[in-house]
């Protein structure tokens, strides 16, 4: 299973679910506030006759005042009633003017009934907006969660901002969707029925005229779809690429600086800004052909039903008050219609979104939490490979074999030239990468018999290419353990030789050392992350040593602060320095995935094998 | 709603064709949408209360061709207000991006990158609804309500008149609410951008996170992040959705009014049941974009919020901007002199205090000083990434702030402490000065910076594209590559910080040797922290605290009381640094 959402993209052209599957996804999350869509359901049959009642009221007013006849429905039960509720009224006020009166009634009524309408669509449009934020928020973060658990080879794979526009974009697209246009959708589609029952009431003859109109409106929207979906895609596609391009002009601003390269970069985003407006032109074309389309049908409807009302007025079968209810009735009837354009690019949008969304988080992390295992005791440390295969891609094992035993508190020291494998078996320990055969043993437990949340918080791992956060020096602190005292944390810069640069910067130890550390030197910024080390205290270590170059005093400090590190850990540890590995309980000495040498720097250089000729060819060639 | 027509409005002057187009077109639109009714009350006065079936026909033949007009122009105006608003979207992010690029180091040292994408993206996308959909509407609108008026000006003034009260009542309502709810928006579209800021630093920093374990924290944090982002967005959706069901629910009575007042003049035989029907269908079509004004309003103040952003970033002051009068730096020799210049960053405290040097042209010096001394700051300031608090920069006898930014950078080559690279080509990546440079130049930049046999070794050679899609380099191949891309511009100045890092002895012995090479014409400043370095440079400065300390060559130096002795002796001292790796952390990747 592929790992990388852009291959995925790209090879199938889509996720490959069906639309019924997307449909499903999304609406599992507005599921749990089943009270919530109940009101809204009562909301909507109330929003729909509400205001179905408009055009009948209208028809009531001109056939009094054209004396036409006096039936309201073509049934003679409702229309017995509502003559018996109006003749009582009038009857009240028998002085008025009675055409007048009546006038006010239905005025009256009107009013409350377009005020029910509007606190039902106030109180829904509100009520829908929550449930959709609230659901996706809830689809947000475990998106946001699903990728803190999936494991490092996804990440390998997939930049920042695409991962990025997954809990951005894509999830906002499936809110705008769930939030809103899909209920007034519903709504009124439920208004639609109602119409049709009120206008099948009144006359079912020329009620077949819309009737008539909606099956081709439907094939129009169809058709209109499955062309907009494609060109959409494309839009999305290359706003991708636009929004990869700002966020890295960003991110190398500064070599864009000092390179005079201002201009050059403006001409590239232009060229990628045109291409998506382009694109956008080309998506919304379909819209703007489509559309005027159903509203061509709206109009269609007023004129066939004032040729066929007019034929049947002029036969006296329906009064102009009908034929004047029914271009209501052909308005609200195609509402929905209108709605509808708008509707398809959020349903597109949504699709889309829910597409990456879910295949996101159907991509399994392959280093499983196991959070319904046991948690492990706390550990002495002791570690142990036992046949460990691991391959990053089929066919192609990194390690076959790999066996070793590291006794707690001790530290091992691994040597070997590029590729050997070195990183990947520090990975494998700590739980970046899932190796496929073997044990992996720490004080004896079989560690996929326990959760992972509870190794990870015995062990800290501190990766070459380490990352601060552009928050204060207390909040990265923090990473290493989360409870710690202010006391503590100055110790432990202390210990690492930062107390005196953090108590001079302007805010202490709640400055904030902006992007990625960028206020820090190289130096520095290992030495914070070693102070969070110590704050972690874990029982193992893993230290890959930096190999930047750090001014000669900070290695000083470093080197002390890598002693401090080591006791009473036991510690793996990529050496670079000629006095960690001397330093080191045992080295090992990596070649081709196999462990060649292994033994303490005295043992191996007395050897005068692998490790030796190792080191020589390095010590000599750097004596400059 | 001033900041938004402010920031629109010489747009829409560069784009005024498609502005025009709209205008007609919707002018066109509300023209047959008029007729239509009129048409209607004609047939009903004139054809069915004569019961005249042929005229019914004729009528509706007539109507037809209308709604054909309509539909005619519908098609046309959509298709002009797309390219409007596209077009004009482009604009705006190309000036957007463009002010981005112009701006200097220090708005981006206050600046997020995850609030810079949202406001580049999301902001941007709300200023087109209002170009693609909102002015759309409201043009439709006002010509519907127009055209309204003047059909039923010969049927009834005073009914005519009607129309015309409904247009302020709308526009008081849009305007009172505007201010209020425009803080709500803005604060949303914020508190949106902080949950940005947090899941972009989350993305990078996901290895530091894992290596702690801290994912639950993480996780916490993000749900904080996001509550906050509900919290405002719920805000905002009260005033949506008062708006929104207010003004149809204004529309829907001003309608009825209107009708039943119809009705009744119907009644009292003012004008004949035809006129009131095509009065109502009138009534019904203004009520189609009607209905809609509340969304308007919302759309319109939520860009306003947006254009607020939007102005933030276009008008972020640059205190580095080019003044008139400001000269290029031409054929210069290339001496630099520091004139008692202090310099500490915003809000901050004095990193550089009192520095006085004067580099001849064609001199090679040596910064050297622990970490924090302020060696990186001082060589910032040379390309005037920033400005000197106090004193001045001079080149040859020019004050740096005299001359024009770009002739600065065009003359100084810098290759910084960390090598960023493109996603792009290794060929752009090099060429990434000189865009225009030949393959040939190319591989002679790359030859001297020992990184061309590396690149030769690749299967697409130059054409590879770095970055996570592409081949993954190590630090080392990194760096050489940006000693390429300075290389290439061939500068009188020539910036080393710290370049030398992360490569094995054999590879930084031969940069070394390209770099002796290349900085023989050059008037050269180099950090580094290697003995190596420090032997060929004419001249080494040692920088503690914000202070020299210690000025003159490796031989007067040497044996001198200071940090240079020190250094020199930490050096022997100095536990030997093995690289048997080229990289570490592209070994992993390689296997991808």
């Amino acid at each position: 299973m592929s790992h990388h959402d852009a291959d995925k993209e790209q090879k199938k052209g889509s996720f490959g679910y069906t639309d019924m599957q997307l449909y499903k996804f999304m609406f599992k999350y507005a599921l749990p506030y089943k009270r919530e869509l109940l009101i809204l359901l009562v909301y909507m049959v109330f929003f729909s006759i509400t205001t179905s009642i408009g055009p009948l009221l209208i028809k009531l007013a001109i056939d009094r005042v054209t004396d036409a006849s006096d039936t309201l429905f073509s049934n003679s039960f409702l229309d017995n009633l509502s003559d018996k509720s109006i003749n009582a009224i009038t009857s009240i006020f028998s002085s008025a003017n009675k055409v007048w009166l009546e006038l006010t009634i239905i005025a009256l009524l009107y009013f409350s009934f377009q005020l029910i309408t509007f606190i039902f669509s106030y109180k829904r449009t509100l009520l829908m907006a929550e449930v959709g934020l609230d659901a996706t928020n809830d689809l947000r973060i475990e998106v946001f969660s699903h990728i803190q658990e999936l494991d490092l080879s996804y990440h390998d794979k997939n930049e920042v901002g695409r991962i990025m526009s997954r809990v951005t974009s894509d999830v906002e697209a499936i809110r705008n969707f769930l939030g809103g246009q899909v209920v007034d959708n519903i709504a009124n589609l439920m208004t639609v029925v109602v119409v049709l029952i009120f206008i099948f009431m009144i006359d079912p003859i020329l009620a077949l005229v819309p009737l008539l109109l909606i099956p081709p409106i439907l094939v129009v929207g169809t058709v209109g779809r499955r062309y907009s979906r494609e060109r959409r895609k494309e839009t999305r596609r290359i706003n991708a690429m636009m929004m990869a391009n700002i966020a890295e002009s960003i991110a190398g601003i500064k070599v864009t600086k000092g390179l005079n390269r201002e201009a050059r970069n403006i001409d590239i985003f232009q060229e990628l800004n045109e291409e998506s407006a382009k694109a956008e032109i080309y998506a919304q074309d379909i819209t703007a052909f489509l559309f005027p389309i159903l509203l061509f049908s709206s109009a269609l409807g007023s004129v066939s039903l004032i040729l066929f009302g007019g034929l049947r007025v002029i036969d006296g079968a329906i009064s102009i008050g009908d034929l004047l209810a029914f271009l209501g009735y052909n308005a609200i009837l195609f509402r929905p219609v209108q709605r509808l354009g708008n509707f398809y690019q959020q349903l597109q949008a949504a699709l889309t979104g829910a597409e990456r969304v879910k295949s996101l988080l159907e991509t399994p992390t392959k280093v499983p939490w196991n959070e319904d295992n046991p948690s492990l005791p706390p550990i002495e440390g002791e570690v142990q490979f036992e046949k460990i295969f691991f391959e990053y891609e089929e066919g192609v094992p990194i390690y076959e074999d790999f066996n070793l035993l590291v006794p707690s508190g001790k530290t091992i020291a691994f040597v070997g030239l590029t590729g050997a494998g070195k990183t990947t078996i520090i990975n494998i320990l700590s739980r970046m990468y899932e190796f496929q055969e073997g044990n992996l043993r720490i004080d004896g437990h079989n560690l996929l018999d326990y959760s992972l949340p509870s190794f990870k918080n015995q062990i800290a791992a501190v990766p070459q290419d380490f990352f601060l956060f552009s928050k204060s020096v207390r909040e990265n602190l923090k990473m290493g353990n989360p409870e710690a005292t202010e006391e503590q944390m100055w110790f432990v810069l202390e210990q690492v030789g930062m107390k005196r640069f953090v108590e001079r910067m302007e805010n202490g130890i709640d400055t904030h050392i902006q992007e990625r550390g960028s206020r820090l030197s190289v130096g520095q910024r290992q030495l914070v992350v070693f102070a969070a080390v110590l704050l972690a205290d874990p029982k193992i270590l893993i230290l890959d040593e930096a190999t930047s170059s750090i001014d000669v005093f900070s290695e000083i400090k470093i080197q002390k602060a890598i002693k401090l590190l080591l006791k009473g850990r036991t510690s793996f540890i990529i050496a670079h320095r000629l006095s960690t590995i001397r330093n080191a309980d045992n080295i090992a000495v990596i070649d081709a995935g196999k462990i060649v040498e292994t033994g303490t720097h005295e043992e191996l250089f007395d050897k005068k094998g692998a490790y030796y000729n190792l080191v020589k060819s390095q010590i000599k060639l750097a004596e400059v | 709603m001033k900041p938004l027509f402010k920031m629109l409005i010489p747009y829409v002057k560069q784009h005024k064709l498609f502005f025009f187009f709209v205008n007609i077109f919707s002018i066109a639109i509300a023209l047959t949408q008029t007729l239509f009714p009129l048409q209607v009350g004609k047939l009903v006065d004139e054809v069915i209360e004569l019961d005249d079936k042929n005229g019914l026909y004729v009528g509706a033949i007539i109507l037809l061709g209308l709604a054909i007009m309509d539909l005619t122009f519908n098609i046309l105006q959509r298709l002009s207000a797309t390219r409007f608003g596209q077009r004009i979207i482009e604009s705006i992010r190309n000036d957007l991006y463009e002010t981005l690029q112009y701006q200097e180091m220090e708005f981006y040292a206050f600046e997020s990158v995850g609030q810079i994408m949202s406001r580049t993206i999301e902001e941007v996308m709300s200023l087109s609804d209002v170009l693609r959909w909102a002015y759309r509407i409201t043009l439709l609108l006002i010509w519907l309500v127009i055209g309204a008026v003047i059909a039923m000006w010969g049927v009834s003034p005073f009914m005519s008149l009607i129309f015309i009260i409904l247009v302020p009542i709308i526009l008081i309502i849009i305007t009172k609410t505007s201010k209020k709810n425009q803080e709500k928006f803005y604060h949303a579209r914020y508190v949106y951008g902080v949950a940005n800021e947090y899941l972009a630093e989350n993305l990078s920093g996901i290895k530091t996170v894992k290596s702690f374990g801290r994912e639950k924290e993480q996780i916490e944090g993000f749900t904080e992040k996001t509550i906050d982002y509900i919290d405002a967005t719920m805000r905002t959706m009260n005033v949506r959705a008062i708006l929104r069901e207010g003004m149809v629910f204004l529309i829907s009575m001003a309608i009825m009014g209107l009708l039943l007042l119809g009705g009744g003049l119907v009644f009292e035989e003012t004008i004949t049941v035809g006129e009131f029907v095509a009065f109502m269908i009138l009534v019904m079509q203004i009520s189609i974009p009607g209905r809609w004004v509340g969304f308007v309003g919302i759309i319109v103040q939520d860009a306003n919020a947006a254009a607020i952003r939007l102005n933030e970033l276009f008008n972020a002051p640059n205190p580095l901007a080019d003044e008139q009068g400001n000269v290029d730096l031409e054929d210069i020799d290339g001496s630099i002199t520091f004139d008692n210049l202090s310099f500490s960053y915003p809000n901050g405290t004095e990193v550089l205090t009192d520095i006085n040097i004067h580099i001849p042209a064609g001199q090679k010096v040596a910064l050297l000083g622990p970490n924090g001394a302020g060696k990186s700051t001082l060589i910032n300031l040379l390309p005037r990434l920033f400005d000197p608090t106090k004193g001045r920069i001079m080149i040859d006898d020019f004050d740096l702030r005299d001359l024009t930014l770009k002739s600065i950078r065009d003359n100084m080559g810098v290759v910084h402490q960390e090598s960023f690279l493109f996603s792009m080509t290794l060929h752009d990546n090099i060429a990434f000065s000189r865009p225009k440079a030949t393959r040939e130049e190319v591989i002679v930049a790359a030859k001297a910076a020992h990184i061309h046999d590396f690149i030769a070794s690749l299967e697409e050679e130059y054409d590879t594209i770095v970055g996570e899609r592409g081949v993954t380099l190590s630090g080392g191949q990194r760096q050489r590559i940006a000693i390429a891309r300075t290389l290439i511009k061939n500068p009188p100045i020539l910036i080393f910080d710290d370049s030398v890092s992360a490569v094995d002895p054999e590879t930084e012995g031969r940069i070394q040797e390209s770099l002796e090479c290349a900085s023989k014409e050059r008037t050269s400043i180099i950090i580094s922290q290697r003995p190596s370095s420090l032997q060929y440079v004419d001249r080494i400065i040692v920088i503690d605290e914000g202070k020299i300390v210690q000025d003159g060559s490796d031989k007067e130096l040497r044996g001198q009381k200071g940090i240079y002795q020190d250094f020199i002796d930490a050096v022997k001292n100095q536990i030997k640094y093995l690289s048997w790796d080229d990289s570490f952390e592209s070994e992993t990747k390689q296997a991808d």
